[in-house]
């Protein structure tokens, strides 16, 4: 399986880039739908690729991918070059450039002193704001309504979950107006930001991208498993009012604290949905793995969450 | 209870055996990988041991609630309260925080203990 992966990612190396060493190909720690790797370059340090190899029966479109890549980029967010993109044995690839730097958040909070925490946050709230109100929509991303469509996942999952079909139908019901579309990450926290000598160097992992209420990416940053344990709202490293300031100084509009409130909610809902998911492709042998059948037990940390925001 | 009585060791102090070779062995070893799948199964059996530990006294109070909700299971409750045939009330709420509240001293009790206020159901 592995080795088959590992043989796509070389072709696709070797397609678009010779300067690269596509013979020793590293292993980088998976995703749910896809698995990465990384290849150094020759004489070039800065010729380094990752190399994203779909799953098998992978829904990812990375075609869409490469074009909010492209559109991101030209918007001036810090994203990782794109160099290619490919169907390779019916699988789709992405290669990109690998910036230099660390993703690791429990490593990133230890390392990072309290002005760079504060910094770093900054840094994310103006590339958020730039992302929001500056790329052009790809043409083919499609438009979509994260609380409708993890109400449906919910619905199809087959789990019996009161707490979550009280918070369905709650935020529902208190919907607030949408704020102006935009491109959104979709995953927008600490874990899919390189960070280099405490600053933001790039926002990876852009599968989940889609138009929508851009208000999303801020609240998503703040969910509890999120902060990995720091004290700070955004990623536990500085608080909301810190990214909310550099989110309006790049142009974005700041929403008021209910709505916000509510775009949190869903973020947890969201979050307690794709738990359900990853236990699922467990249970149903897409992918067996103890870690991911654990992860279905996290659905009650977000549903006590999500009682606390129906009884504020 | 879902196991029977085998006398000693106990499930749980066979479990507890486990967690300890993940944690003295497994977790620190040199594969980053392996170091951090055995760090997630130590995890694991260790929720377990808490569902064997309380998991009985637990479903026997979420029971009392379902009663109380005069609903024949958590299904049920799930499809009246989506259906809208539940109303979602100070009564239904409190039940849920009761039920979640119990269900996280198995699932997340470290975020339990930072959820802070989460005794205030009655």
């Amino acid at each position: 399986m592995d080795d088959q992966e590992r043989s796509i990612a070389q072709r696709a190396v070797q397609m678009c880039d010779v300067n690269v060493d596509w013979r020793n190909l590293r292993a980088l720690t998976g995703g749910a739908s896809r698995v990465s790797f990384t290849a150094d370059g020759i004489s070039d340090a800065s010729r380094a690729v990752v190399i994203q190899v779909a799953r098998a029966q992978s829904e990812a479109d990375m075609e869409i991918e490469a074009d909010v890549l492209r559109n991101v980029h030209a918007a001036g967010v810090p994203v990782p070059a794109l160099v290619g993109q490919f169907v390779i044995d019916d699988r789709q690839v992405l290669v990109s450039r690998r910036v230099a730097g660390d993703t690791v958040p429990r490593r990133i909070m230890r390392e990072l002193d309290e002005e760079s925490r504060e910094a770093l946050v900054r840094d994310v709230g103006s590339a958020a704001a730039v992302l929001h109100t500056r790329c052009v929509r790809p043409e083919r991303l499609d438009e979509v309504d994260l609380l409708t469509t993890y109400i449906e996942r919910l619905h199809a999952s087959g789990w019996s979950r009161p707490v979550l079909e009280a918070a369905a139908t709650m935020l529902v019901r208190t919907r607030p107006p949408t704020a102006t579309p935009a491109v959104v990450h979709g995953d927008l926290r600490l874990g899919n930001w390189i960070v280099e000598q405490g600053r933001l160097a790039a926002i990876v992992d852009w599968e989940l991208a889609r138009w929508g209420d851009p208000i999303a990416d801020l609240a998503w940053m703040t969910l509890t498993p999120w902060r990995f344990g720091g004290p700070g709202e955004v990623g536990g490293l500085a608080s909301t009012a810190t990214l909310f300031a550099a989110y309006r100084d790049g142009g974005g509009v700041v929403p008021d604290e209910e709505v916000f409130s509510w775009h949190r909610a869903v973020g947890l809902f969201v979050w307690a949905v794709m738990c359900i998911g990853q236990c699922e492709a467990h249970r149903t042998g897409a992918r067996r793995s103890h870690e991911l059948a654990v992860i279905g037990r996290r659905v009650t940390e977000n549903e006590m969450e999500l009682i606390d925001w129906m009884t504020a | 209870m879902s196991h029977g009585d085998f006398g000693i060791p106990s499930i749980d102090e066979l479990l507890e055996a486990v967690v300890e070779w993940l944690r003295s062995e497994v977790v620190t070893g040199a594969d980053a990988t392996i170091a951090y799948r055995g760090r997630v199964a130590a995890h694991v059996l260790d929720l377990v041991r808490r569902e064997i530990a309380d998991g009985e006294a637990i479903t026997a109070r979420r029971d009392a609630l379902l009663r109380d909700l005069a609903v024949a299971d958590e299904t049920a409750l799930a499809r009246g309260i989506r259906e809208g045939s539940i109303p979602i009330d100070a009564k239904l709420l409190s039940a849920l925080r009761q039920l979640t509240d119990d269900r996280l001293r198995v699932d997340a009790p470290d975020q339990r203990r930072r959820g802070g206020d989460t005794d205030a159901a009655s």
